[in-house]
């Protein structure tokens, strides 16, 4: 919708100043997308989509010319340019989708969760390039469901069932959470989850890595209590403390009062 | 807006080169069904297999049976003893009909009694068997009126009878040879399938990549995305045909007798409709597989009500009225007049208007729906 492709049902929205309604030609003519399909012509050559794509934004030969060199290099595909798309690696497929998406230099960027499937360290690599572009001056609109990719963003919106239920800086996001979180790490997880899920002061219990994570609200005595707890009925809990909020238990919380 | 459509149709055509089954197959395989319809689907009927059972062994019926073999329709593979032999014949399938004459046929005749002669014909192929029958019934017909004149000479002397001679003449395929006949249907098939499937295929194909939802976020207009997915298999289609044209006219011998201009013309009218059928396709499609069973149900009905394998002329009712819905059988009359009757747009204006009535029709129909599914 923001890309001018849809349009909506009701409200109204504008990108870099222009009405998504109204003026969808100039917004298209001025932001790059990439989705998480990486959309690439799979049986063109490396070069042969990039021109493709160039020749799609109206970039003028002298300018591609350029481009086209800074980004084989930003993708680290110098040499590779006749290989067909489709036999690259993931890793690669992914910085040539975001070299196409932003073969015309646009000044706004939208990812639709970019790093779907792409190994840990392609990932990281793909940040890095990320924040060369926002440096720039980029704006960059990221959607994502890795809470550790959203904490990298200036401004981060929670959605949840169509709705924004959160809007700031991952910072001031948690800053704002006052919810007391005991993490612990139990040698009976499913029993401890449904015992404590019954506790009068627990919020929400849910598993988080290989951990626990209990939400006693305001409650300040929660890892003794939870302790207590579980000894009663006989589980053992394992160093019960409490820990600063991370973006995922803010998130959970808040679709859990959302769901209220 | 000229810049892009020229990149997207030249990246249609970088794609069709890239694929390594594609190009032979734009040559191949029209090349292969001229063949294969030119030789081995003919309906010509000749050298008819004929078991002779003569029982009269007079000078009536031995050239009775001379006029079956004269005129090159049938040959005589065997000889029958009795009704028995005629049977294992037949059912072997050394014989596919059976000559059978009665024991006194000549006196029979000159006394001027009914004489039975009998015919048994094969008709597991009624195809066949109605060609046969056709021939036959001609050749004792004639004889039946010479044996009559001849009597009636006997009787009166001299003066002329009164007689209707049937002289037939078949115009626009005088040797009446099936290719003739083919290679115009194959033309209009052969763009028909490759249009719709071609079309089809390289628009699911790109939402299923995901690169249609890349380049609705592009500059590029929905005209323009829909031209460069048209434009590049038009241009492949109108290739195909000229390569049956040509083998048609140079291997087959196939007379041409009308305009290449109007051949040309009506071939991009109806391209109009195969794409449109192609693109309609395309929004109904999620996957290559299901384009290609959309695209078979296009096709099946234009090959049986177009008049391409059967005449319309002998199809019941609603199956005759039904053949008016398929654009092909517009097609196919104006592609027939022009190869066999050399016929122009005096004699085929009917046709070229109602088709291309239903290719802007079509066509326009398919586009907005296209336009509609492409933002979902």
């Amino acid at each position: 919708m923001l890309c001018g492709v849809l349009d909506p049902t009701a409200g109204r929205a504008e990108v870099l100043g222009f009405d998504v309604s109204k003026e969808p030609d100039e917004i298209k003519r001025r932001i790059g997308y990439m989705s998480q399909k990486f959309s690439l012509y799979e049986d063109l050559t490396v070069a042969e989509n990039l021109a493709f794509y160039a020749g799609i934004y109206d970039v003028s030969e002298d300018v591609f010319a350029e481009r086209r060199l800074a980004i084989l290099e930003m993708a680290d595909l110098r040499g590779r340019e006749d290989e067909l798309a489709g036999n690259l690696s993931v890793g690669w497929k992914q910085r040539l989708a975001l070299g196409c998406a932003i073969v015309h230099q646009p000044p706004m960027l939208f990812l639709d969760e970019p790093t779907g499937g792409v190994d840990p360290i392609a990932r990281r690599h793909f940040w890095d390039l990320l924040y060369d572009m926002a440096r720039e001056g980029v704006t960059l609109f990221v959607t994502t469901h890795y809470m550790e990719e959203a904490e990298h963003c200036h401004r981060l919106g929670f959605i949840y069932d169509g709705k924004i239920i959160a809007l700031d800086s991952p910072k001031k996001i948690k800053e704002r959470f006052a919810d007391h979180i005991i993490e612990m790490v139990c040698d009976d997880q499913e029993a401890a989850l449904a015992l404590l899920d019954k506790h009068e002061r627990v919020r929400n219990v849910y598993l988080y890595g290989a951990a626990v994570h209990v939400n006693f609200g305001d409650f300040t005595g929660g890892a003794a209590e939870a302790g207590k707890v579980l000894k009663a009925a006989g589980l053992r809990a394992m160093n019960a403390a409490p820990v600063s909020p991370s973006l995922e238990d803010v998130f959970v919380s808040l679709i859990e009062r959302a769901q209220d | 807006m000229l810049k892009r459509l020229y990149q997207l149709i030249r990246k249609e055509f970088l794609q069709v080169r890239r694929d390594r089954l594609m190009l032979p197959m734009i040559l191949i395989v029209p090349i292969v069904q001229l063949v294969m319809f030119g030789y081995a689907a003919t309906t010509d009927v000749k050298d008819i297999k004929m078991v002779v059972l003569d029982r009269d062994q007079s000078d009536l019926s031995r050239r009775l049976t001379r006029e079956f073999t004269n005129a090159g329709l049938f040959v005589i593979t065997s000889r029958a003893d009795d009704e028995g032999q005629i049977r294992r014949a037949l059912d072997s399938g050394s014989a596919q009909i059976a000559l059978r004459l009665p024991h006194g046929l000549k006196s029979d005749v000159w006394a001027g009694r009914p004489a039975a002669v009998q015919i048994i014909v094969d008709g597991s192929n009624s195809n066949t068997a109605g060609i046969a029958l056709g021939y036959a019934n001609q050749i004792l017909g004639r004889e039946s009126s010479r044996l009559v004149a001849a009597k009636l000479a006997r009787l009166s002397s001299g003066s002329g009878l009164p007689q209707v001679d049937t002289s037939i003449r078949v115009w626009y395929n005088p040797e009446t040879k099936s290719v003739n006949y083919m290679v115009p249907g194959l033309i209009a098939i052969i763009l028909m399938i490759s249009a719709m499937s071609n079309t089809s295929q390289a628009i699911v194909r790109e939402r299923d990549q995901g690169t249609l939802e890349q380049l609705i976020v592009t500059p590029v207009r929905r005209a323009e995305l829909i031209l460069g997915k048209i434009v590049p298999y038009a241009v492949i289609g109108l290739i195909q045909i000229s390569v049956i044209f040509l083998v048609g006219l140079v291997w087959f011998k196939v007379p041409f007798r009308g305009s290449v201009w109007l051949l040309y013309a009506s071939a991009i009218v109806f391209l109009f409709a195969a794409l449109g059928q192609g693109l309609f396709v395309s929004t109904v499609s999620r996957t290559r597989q299901q384009a290609i069973m959309a695209t078979m149900m296009f096709i099946m009905p234009a090959m049986m009500l177009s008049g391409f394998a059967f005449p319309i002329e002998n199809m019941p009712a609603p199956m005759y009225y039904l053949s008016y819905l398929v654009p092909m059988r517009y097609f196919l009359v104006i592609l027939r007049g022009i190869f066999l009757k050399g016929a122009g747009l005096t004699i085929l204006w009917p046709q070229m208007a109602l088709l291309t009535v239903y290719g802007v029709a079509i066509f326009f129909l398919s586009v907005s729906r296209f336009h509609k599914k492409l933002g979902d």
